[in-house]
């Protein structure tokens, strides 16, 4: 579903607001329209638009006076300046003002309708080219979800089933699974993929720049606020937007979540108007949401808004099947972007993959990778390229429990530091008497 | 109500260009197609500083006559236009019950600006516009696909090359309209 492009036209006379209403509502635009500047910047103030048609000539405030404050409260939205035959002038003026073009009334209509085709075309590419820039900063990479196993199978299919709604999707699972892979991937199949996808992490940044960042802020809301810009909700209407890390979100930016979920409004930093939106939520987050709601840590209501469907990605332990077709799958990826031709892997490099309990999860498995491709100089990656907590671990063991871990771990330090119970615990980062009752519960001893 | 679309001559008397968009109609539209009694153009939409008709004037005109018709379709040869474009070959409500669209810029042969074409061209460009309009009044608004007629008819070239039919989404859409 893509959302129906917005256009504010500002004119005094009637006539022109009401033909051009018409022009355009007939190419399938929205329309709004305002008959004089002082109105328009009060509409501007409340609604995002995609493109604003303003007269040059209006009693009070002029076309280019409201080009002014236009460009200084929202630089981002495109004015497109009328003007009648004999003021090319002030159209000049405009354009050294900011605005994106200018026509002459009455128009062409062949010439108009491209013209407005093109202004917003480029509006497009320039939001797409500012998503691509903070992707580039964050150096994101992200590929289709792998995985045949019986728990992935699952995932896929609930994903298919919420691709086609428009609900809150919940994305729970440890940190490196793959919740914003999964995420990226319910927003490519769904009939927002034509919007954009916005991320938010609420692990990521202080309060008062999340809050800037997702809401926007008005001029003058702060020190150095000298011109208002669109905040993350703004820029993701007609898309979706991924509220990563939700567990992290403060109580009162809780509040302010809570009210944009319930009615799709919210208000700029330093705003008194609402702005209305429009996007899908997918949220993410690697707690136990409904533990911490119990705990008071978590507002209820915005727990239960949120998980309407949730979707738990299990970590890469235990889906071992999933680990050969994820090696070749990032091989390829990083052999790409590496510019190594490294073809396979061998299969005792491929057993201490399989044997390594990734803590990390999917992401941990992909770094383990890409340090194998930059170190390996052979043709396939070797035990030896892969990272040295992987060359160190033994086996499995088919229990596994916490305890279970715990005693091949402590049993592999003794040995790799010949029993030498100091250093052991020093390695272990515990005392020596912890260390000697561990041995004691284990009942590990030396072998000879 | 009535479920016939009429079509109303105003100023035109080319009994072959109205007959084949009459016998067309029907082929895109759930409807009979008749032709009802010729009248003058309004004389309230004539500007004489432009020299030509205000669509919107006779679109109010005709929708607020008491032909008894589901929708109106004017065919004039004057020269059309709105206050915000400098002519236009057709006009509509979004939606409504009238529609026109003028001969004036096809191709007509005994007048008009558009170079003279070979009168099947000019007749089925008479259609294509007359049909297009005819979708604006059951709501539907520009296509992007070239070959269906509701594609915006901003130059000639863009006409002749398409059809006579609603691509497959502007008839789910025509459906979704007739049902409500």
């Amino acid at each position: 579903m893509r959302r129906k492009t917005k256009i504010l036209v500002v004119d005094d006379e009637l006539s022109i607001r009401i033909s051009l209403g018409d022009l355009l509502r007939r190419d399938g635009y929205q329309m709004e329209v305002a008959e004089a500047a002082e109105p328009g910047l009060e509409m501007l103030r409340t609604e995002s638009f995609d493109l604003l048609i303003v007269d040059i000539k209006m009693p009070g405030m002029s076309g280019i006076e409201m080009l002014e404050r236009v460009k200084e409260e929202d630089p981002d939205t495109p004015v497109l300046m009328m003007t009648a035959y004999g003021s090319i002038d002030s159209a000049v003026r405009a354009m050294k003002l900011g605005a994106v073009d200018y026509v002459v009334k009455p128009f062409d209509p062949m010439e108009i309708g491209l013209l407005i085709e093109r202004i917003l075309d480029e509006q497009v590419i320039r939001r797409e080219h500012m998503m691509l820039k903070q992707e580039v900063r964050r150096c994101g990479s992200y590929g289709p979800m792998i995985g045949r196993s019986p728990a992935m199978v699952k995932v896929f299919e609930l994903v298919e089933d919420v691709s086609a709604t428009d609900s809150v999707v919940l994305l729970s699972g440890e940190s490196g699974t793959g919740k914003e892979v999964l995420a990226r991937t319910i927003h490519e199949k769904s009939s927002r993929s034509d919007g954009l996808f916005v991320g938010v992490n609420f692990g990521a940044f202080t309060e008062s720049l999340l809050e800037s960042e997702v809401f926007g802020y008005e001029r003058g809301a702060f020190t150095g606020a000298d011109r208002s810009k669109q905040g993350l909700l703004e820029i993701a209407a007609g898309g979706t937007l991924f509220l990563d890390e939700i567990g992290d979100a403060s109580p009162k930016m809780q509040i302010d979540l809570l009210r944009v979920l319930q009615e799709r409004v919210f208000r700029r930093v330093g705003g008194v108007k609402d702005v209305k939106t429009d996007f899908r939520v997918l949220a993410a987050t690697n707690r136990d949401l409904e533990q911490a709601a119990k705990e008071g840590l978590f507002r209820h209501d915005l727990y239960y808004r949120l998980n309407v469907i949730q979707i738990h990605i299990p970590p890469l332990r235990e889906r071992r099947e999933d680990i050969p077709a994820l090696v070749e799958h990032f091989l390829e990826k990083l052999c790409i972007r590496l510019n190594r031709r490294v073809g396979s892997i061998s299969p005792e490099a491929m057993q201490l993959l399989l044997n390594h309990a990734w803590p990390g999860n999917v992401r941990e498995l992909e770094n383990a990778i890409e340090r194998a491709l930059v170190v390996g100089k052979q043709k396939r990656i070797m035990p030896d390229d892969l990272p040295i907590a992987l060359q160190s671990d033994i086996a499995v063991p088919a229990d596994e429990s916490l305890d279970s871990w715990e005693r091949d771990f402590i049993a592999r330090k003794l040995e790799q530091y010949d029993w030498n119970i100091s250093r052991t615990a020093e390695a272990l980062k515990i005392d020596r008497g912890t260390l000697y009752a561990k041995i004691k519960k284990y009942e590990l001893s030396r072998e000879r | 109500m009535s479920s016939v679309i009429e079509l109303v001559a105003l100023d035109i008397t080319d009994q072959e260009l109205l007959s084949s968009l009459c016998a067309e109609v029907p082929t895109t539209y759930p409807f009979q197609c008749r032709i009802g009694a010729a009248e003058k153009l309004p004389v309230s939409a004539l500007d004489m500083h432009r020299g030509q008709y205000q669509a919107t004037r006779i679109l109010e005109h005709l929708a607020s006559s008491d032909r008894d018709a589901v929708r109106l379709l004017g065919i004039t040869t004057a020269d059309l236009f709105t206050p915000i474009l400098r002519y236009i070959f057709g006009e509509a409500m979004l939606p409504g019950k009238a529609a026109i669209v003028s001969t004036h810029r096809l191709g007509n042969l005994s007048r008009g600006t558009q170079p003279p074409c070979d009168r099947p061209l000019f007749i089925s460009r008479v259609i294509k516009e007359g049909i297009h309009e005819l979708g604006h009044t059951f709501g539907l608004t520009h296509c992007a696909d070239p070959s269906c007629v509701m594609t915006a008819s901003r130059e000639m070239a863009r006409i002749d090359a398409k059809s006579t039919q609603l691509c497959r989404y502007c008839r789910i859409l025509l459906d979704d309209f007739l049902t409500a």
